[in-house]
């Protein structure tokens, strides 16, 4: 009798050992995730100018709202949005570096590399009528916050019509939704609205530039002074500058890169009008001294690399943009003595600190 | 299919049609009654230098295999594995892979044929093959695994000419023929987005596999 319940013990104690022994990956403490969001929302709907408080507008030009704001916040820092938790917006579009990357191609979710440099982000109304990304192939902004994420080497979401239910699944967004559409119900339509909120509140308005229209440019130096004037002759009819509000709008330009190949080939990928092998959007120049490395796949390191380039770089092209001499071969912009300093000087008047500083576009993960 | 069997039966009896003038040698014990042997593949070694050429796959399945044998009657089982942990990170975010491999080959052959340095053995085999790959994303949020198996099993059928150095050393060259069904599961789990989450078992897929007679080995008797 004693040697059965012996046996039966040891076969009891056998069956728990093997049950502990099973590999079962432990969840780790959501806990672990804490929002640091302000009691009182901030206010996206507004910004502090030099010329005043201007209100920042929406795609379909009504107000941001602050709380489709808040929430696109932290969707745009949220890992959890990219397949294996590893990369988030903002991982590629860095606060400090006004919302650009530092390196030529940043890295996806399995730190494979992307296919074009990551652009700076502000004022996107500025280029909501041309178009997002290098290509201006998504011209919605609510389609195009989910092009990365279901990119294969961006963030890998390729299931997007998932990407409601993993972050339904996030405890700390039921509050936020509930909050601000007054249930707490997260669809895929309400997370796109709220990711382009957020992106379309990130306005740059506080440079040195924007001070001086209003005081003439009296602050500027000499060297900032000469460089407007060699900007509005060399470079302004490509990055344009409407009167009323001094817009870095950006067009289409380019084509005078590597005449022989083109591995990255922009418009002609997307537009149904062929040959535009090369051409890319031209993008906003605002905080352009924090957004290197430049130019679509980032070839060009530093301004004044740049702007060597199209002093004497630009090679002959047939899809050569009209702007750069187009078929009648290069036309390189004209810089004589310090003329490519003075026109650094002035490029470096339109660096914001307020906006690669401010709070309410920073994470609001564990800091 | 034809072919191979061809190829099987006179690998089988040319060495014995060539020795077949030669008178035995009642002097030189062309088997012990029983005894131990140890059958190791030479292959891997030869091949050390061209690890990724792909004509590596020619070799046998059998790295080493352990013998008994009993009058003309062998019993062989062979067990090879191999276990990796590695760590890796992905954008900060760190991920464990755990893979292990384990190969079992129980196998019966029978001497039919025996000069005084030739032997042919001709058997049978089954054949395992475990692969399991686990892998993890710990995030903050969640633990996300991805988990492969691959099973394999079957028979085939061998045959092996053994040139006797001595009654210690022999080296031995080996034709086979696979018959295999290999089957995949693939489980992948996301604990925040279930509907991603997947269990796929594929269908047996079965494999016919000939190898040449191109598989070294050597055989140390103890």
């Amino acid at each position: 009798m004693k040697k059965l319940m012996l046996s039966g013990f040891l076969m009891i104690l056998l069956v728990v050992i093997s049950y502990n022994c099973r590999k079962i990956p432990v969840q780790p403490d959501l806990g672990g995730v804490r929002l640091y969001l302000p009691v009182q929302t901030y206010e996206y709907n507004k910004v502090n100018t030099p010329s005043g408080v201007k209100n920042v507008f929406y795609e379909d030009s009504t107000i941001i709202d602050n709380n489709k704001a808040t929430i696109g916040r932290v969707l745009f820092y949220d890992k959890s949005l990219s397949i294996n938790n590893s990369v988030a917006c903002a991982s590629c579009h860095s606060q400090k570096n006004a919302f650009s990357d530092i390196v030529p191609f940043s890295r996806g979710f399995e730190e494979k590399q992307t296919l074009r440099n990551s652009m700076g982000i502000s004022n996107l109304i500025e280029v909501a009528s041309i178009g997002y990304f290098w290509d201006a192939r998504d011209t919605m902004i609510e389609d195009m916050v989910f092009g990365p994420i279901a990119n294969h080497i961006e963030m890998g979401f390729e299931r997007i019509d998932l990407i409601a239910e993993k972050v339904g699944n996030l405890p700390y967004y039921r509050s936020l939704f509930q909050k601000c559409y007054g249930n707490d119900k997260i669809t895929a339509e309400r997370m796109r609205e709220c990711l382009g909120q957020f992106l379309f509140s990130i306005v740059s308005y506080n440079s040195r530039f924007d001070a001086g229209l209003l005081n003439n440019f009296s602050d500027f130096t000499s060297s900032e002074k000469g460089g407007m004037t060699i900007f509005l002759d060399e470079c302004s009819v490509c990055h344009f500058i409407t009167d009323d509000e001094a817009f870095f709008k950006g067009w289409w330009g380019g084509g005078g890169g590597n005449t022989i190949k083109f591995a990255n080939i922009g418009l002609d990928e997307v537009d149904a009008d062929k040959g535009r092998n090369g051409l890319f959007k031209v993008p906003g120049l605002r905080n352009i001294s924090k957004t290197a490395p430049y130019m679509h796949d980032g070839r060009k390191e530093t301004l004044e690399e740049v702007i060597d380039f199209y002093s004497g770089g630009i090679k002959a092209n047939p899809n050569l943009s009209w702007e750069l001499g187009g078929t009648n071969g290069p036309r390189p912009i004209w810089l004589a003595g310090s003329a490519r300093d003075e026109l650094i000087a002035f490029l470096k008047t339109l660096d914001d600190n307020v906006l690669t500083t401010d709070k309410k576009f920073s994470s609001p993960f564990n800091p | 299919m034809r072919r191979h069997l061809y190829l099987l039966v006179c690998t089988l009896l040319l060495p014995g049609v060539m020795t077949a003038a030669h008178k035995t040698d009642s002097t030189f014990r062309t088997y012990r009654k029983h005894g131990l042997h140890l059958l190791v593949s030479l292959n891997p070694i030869l091949n050390l230098s061209k690890k990724d050429n792909p004509a590596n796959f020619f070799y046998s399945k059998i790295p080493f295999e352990l013998q008994y044998n009993y009058k003309r009657h062998t019993l062989g089982f062979s067990i090879n594995g191999k276990s990796k942990k590695s760590k890796d990170s992905v954008n900060g975010l760190p991920n464990e892979t755990k893979r292990l491999r384990l190969f079992l080959s129980p196998s019966y052959s029978y001497l039919v044929f025996q000069r005084k340095h030739w032997q042919i053995y001709s058997g049978l085999a089954y054949i395992y093959q475990y692969e399991d790959t686990f892998k993890t994303f710990k995030s903050d949020v969640e633990v996300i695994s991805k988990h492969s198996m691959i099973k394999e099993n079957g028979f085939s059928i061998f045959s092996r000419i053994h040139y006797r150095f001595n009654r210690k050393f022999s080296l031995a060259l080996e034709t086979a023929i696979y018959l295999t069904r290999t089957r995949t599961e693939f489980v992948e789990n996301y604990p925040l987005t279930p509907s991603m989450s997947t269990h796929h078992k594929s269908p047996y897929n079965y494999r016919y596999i000939f190898f040449i007679p191109s598989n070294l080995f050597i055989r140390y008797s103890f």
